[in-house]
């Protein structure tokens, strides 16, 4: 029997049946009516699937605003650590257009055959993409006996800059024991600390921490996990890695 | 780039919760996604496979490498994290994209009392209850709901109706 709308609209339990939401006097009658109704029988049939294919919907989770900007940054630290030549800071979308656009023109050819526009073929959208005004980046590295790795971005921000600090593969922190960040100058070494501390941070994943300092000076950002009251940089440096990009590499 | 990007961030990041159950796992899905994208990109045939597939079966590999992690581990053992039945084919995750983009586009109304009865198991008495509605009017909407969504869905080429 076909399914027959007007019968459904008399009988809208058969929504909740397929979704097993009746509560349990509705669910019940609603039973003993089915048995002998052909109608919603029918009407439970072409349900079904739909109540199906909702069991299997992906979450409804948003992603996170800023996330574009930090794949664009994740991007870059990839191609700096592929030993690619960089381009100057400032002339983000000359650099976008060159080390996106000619590597996924396959991509932007199938893309254009499904319709998505003929702007994004020739590349005019690779322009429009927002580049993230990246002030500097940073690949960090363990010292020597330590383990993990981290990449940083800082940006321009009112005041000074925002950082950006995504850590993998942290050693565990002892009780009391967190993860700071400093921005060391040229002259820094044991004994004589050119140092700025940056913020702090416990475990891995990914951190957002401001700074005044003055990033072309402070080239080299360190990670070393402190205690609590200890007072300057303490413990042995875990990472280290310098500015890429920063200001003062403006003029090539 | 900046198309793909705004086409699939989104599909890629429910992917990632749907895959490893957090969404700062999934922020870092999204981004690996996209530097492997950038890697590999020499080998997309677009005879072979669509954008889309491509994408996928990337995110898929990367979903696999962020699980393995030490960083990732879950404080819970696996066994007590209730986690979603989890597409292992690329079929099954456009298929799973389709349901949710489907089930937004549906009127609010509609949406939210089926949300409520699947995301949250309640009964049709907990969601008028919930919502503050006369319990026929959950009935009603939850029908009209059912009947927009397989329209929604049949408008969308899924097969599995």
């Amino acid at each position: 029997m076909p399914y027959d709308v007007n019968h459904a609209l008399e009988h809208p339990d058969v929504a909740g049946w397929v979704l097993g939401a009746l509560d349990p006097v509705d669910a019940q009658a609603f039973e003993a009516h089915l048995g002998s109704c052909e109608a919603c029988q029918a009407t439970v049939a072409e349900f079904e699937p739909v109540a199906r294919s909702l069991r299997i919907a992906a979450p409804a989770a948003a992603p996170p605003a800023d996330l574009q900007a930090r794949t664009v940054a994740a991007v870059q630290y990839a191609i700096m650590a592929a030993g690619r030549p960089e381009q100057a800071q400032g002339k983000a979308s000359r650099w976008w257009h060159l080390h996106w656009g000619n590597r996924f023109m396959p991509l932007f050819t199938a893309a254009a055959a499904a319709a998505v526009t003929a702007a994004a073929f020739v590349g005019v959208q690779i322009f429009a993409f927002a580049a993230p005004a990246v002030a500097a980046s940073y690949v960090l590295t363990p010292s020597p006996g330590q383990v993990g790795s981290a990449t940083a971005t800082a940006r321009d921000v009112a005041g000074g800059y925002e950082i950006q600090l995504t850590a993998k593969d942290l050693p565990k922190l002892g009780r009391g024991e967190f993860f700071e960040c400093w921005y060391a100058g040229p002259d820094s070494r044991p004994g004589h600390p050119d140092l700025i501390a940056g913020g702090t941070f416990s475990g891995n994943g990914t951190f957002t921490m401001w700074t005044a300092a003055d990033l072309g000076s402070f080239r080299v950002m360190e990670i070393t996990a402190e205690r609590a009251g200890a007072g300057g940089q303490q413990g042995q440096v875990i990472l280290r890695g310098t500015a890429q990009n920063a200001h003062d590499d403006d003029d090539d | 780039m900046a198309e793909l990007y705004r086409r699939y961030e989104r599909r890629l990041y429910r992917f990632g919760v749907q895959r490893l159950g957090n969404n700062g796992l999934a922020d870092e899905m999204v981004q690996e996604t996209f530097v492997r994208l950038w890697r590999t990109a020499g080998n997309f045939d677009p005879e072979k496979a669509s954008v889309q597939t491509y994408l996928y079966v990337i995110a898929r590999s990367v979903a696999a490498d962020v699980r393995k992690r030490p960083s990732s581990r879950p404080l819970l053992p696996v066994e007590d994290v209730d986690m979603p039945p989890q597409p292992d084919t690329v079929d099954q995750i456009i298929d799973s994209m389709i349901v949710r983009e489907a089930l937004e586009s549906l009127g609010s109304g509609h949406a939210q009392v089926i949300q409520l009865a699947q995301d949250e198991g309640l009964t049709q008495s907990q969601i008028a209850e919930r919502l503050g509605l006369p319990l026929g009017t959950v009935k009603t909407r939850m029908f009209h709901g059912i009947r927009a969504m397989r329209v929604a869905l049949a408008e969308r080429g899924f097969n599995a109706l």
